[in-house]
């Protein structure tokens, strides 16, 4: 008993095991090892997709019960593209992909409506959360949709400003104040400013990519990836 | 159960017009700690200097060369993955930075547990030395 405790204590050190494919969670090919026994069984990659390629392949390992592990050693660093149009394009096809993925794996079909408390904590800066989480909540069942509450709001508050309901413009309050005050340093105020336009505006065309590809297949698949609070110095 | 040493591991590096950073990538792999059994670096259909980056770096690193003619980099991992003769492929891209011991970090993780199929790890975003506001965005972005 005792060694099957510290076996597994062993295991929680060393490895972090991912317990469920959560939406936004698999391995990127950047960083991405696999027995080339296992992978010959599960298939090659999907080359009918544009993007999310490894996203389709993580959850073929799962669906087929292989067992995908992440050792917090194992760090990649990675240089990415740092120009506004590549960034916006890049996530413009993120948008464009996951739905496609959503509708390849039957068993991922139906709506929920999921909150990420990691952003909520993190939001209200109550603690570190890492060991929070992610908490889905089912809700209508009608095609396949997966939205963050991030994206809830986005949504919410561009609608609010085409109908200009006074109740709407709270939410447009919201997301301004949720956007801007993420990460805002208030000694430099346009750094800050123009960071969240960013921030935005790369949203904005997630969500774009996201509703062209989706509503044109009858899906939606929309879900926010900011992992974390930034903490951004602006040096 | 068969122990896994960094011989048994192939890793496959897809490229497109890149060559900078794949050089980058290269010089790295050469400071790696161990040597793989091959490293196939599949050309995506380049145009620029590509091909005469991965001929340098044949002599010092056991380097597979092969050319993917169909953009896409499904295409070209498909492409990757049949040339491995490795036990473990391992995925990089040509932008990345592994750490020294990343074959031991591989081999031990595969080793200490046998279920594993898939080993992945964090991708930690690397800044440029004089970092632009820009860039300070992607390294919030993807920083988890």
């Amino acid at each position: 008993m005792l060694l099957e405790i510290l076996e597994k204590d062993k295991v929680s050190i060393f490895l972090k095991k991912e317990k469920e494919p959560v939406l936004q969670q698999f391995f990127p090919t950047a960083n991405y090892s696999v027995k080339k026994k296992d992978l010959l069984e599960v298939g090659e990659f999907d080359t009918s997709l544009i993007t999310c390629e490894d996203m389709d392949l993580s959850f073929r390992f799962f669906e087929k019960d292989f067992k995908l592990y992440r050792n917090i050693n194992n760090k990649m660093a990675h240089f990415y593209r740092s120009t506004y149009k590549g960034l916006l394009k890049q996530w413009f096809d993120y948008g464009l992909g996951h739905p496609i993925v959503y509708l390849k794996h039957e068993k991922r079909k139906g709506i929920f409506i999921y909150m990420n408390f990691k952003t909520i904590y993190s939001f209200l800066k109550l603690e570190e959360v890492d060991d929070i989480k992610i908490a889905r909540i089912p809700y209508f069942k009608y095609g396949y949709v997966a939205i963050d509450a991030f994206n809830i709001f986005f949504i919410a508050s561009v609608l609010g400003l085409l109908v200009n309901n006074p109740y709407y413009w709270l939410l447009v309050l919201f997301l301004f104040i949720f956007n801007f005050t993420r990460g805002f340093n208030w000694k430099r105020p346009i750094v800050s400013t123009v960071y969240s336009f960013y921030r935005i505006s790369i949203n904005a065309s997630y969500l774009l990519g996201g509703l062209l590809s989706g509503l044109s297949r009858g899906t939606l698949a929309i879900e926010s990836s900011w992992g974390k609070n930034p903490k951004i110095s602006h040096d | 159960m068969i122990e896994f040493t960094a011989t048994d591991i192939s890793i496959v590096i897809i490229t497109r017009n890149r060559a900078a950073l794949l050089k980058k990538a290269l010089e790295r792999l050469i400071e790696l700690n161990e040597r793989p059994k091959e490293i196939i670096v599949v050309d995506n259909a380049s145009t620029d200097t590509t091909r005469s980056v991965i001929e340098n770096y044949q002599s010092t690193l056991p380097i597979v060369y092969s050319y993917e003619a169909k953009k896409g980099v499904g295409h070209a991992r498909n492409n990757g993955i049949k040339l491995c003769k490795g036990e473990i492929i391992s995925f990089m891209d040509d932008d990345c930075f592994p750490p020294l011991n990343w074959l031991s970090i591989i081999c031990d993780s595969f080793n200490a547990f046998d279920e594993i199929s898939v080993l992945g790890g964090p991708v930690i975003p690397k800044l440029p030395e004089k970092p632009k506001l820009i860039d300070r965005f992607f390294y919030d972005l993807y920083r988890f």
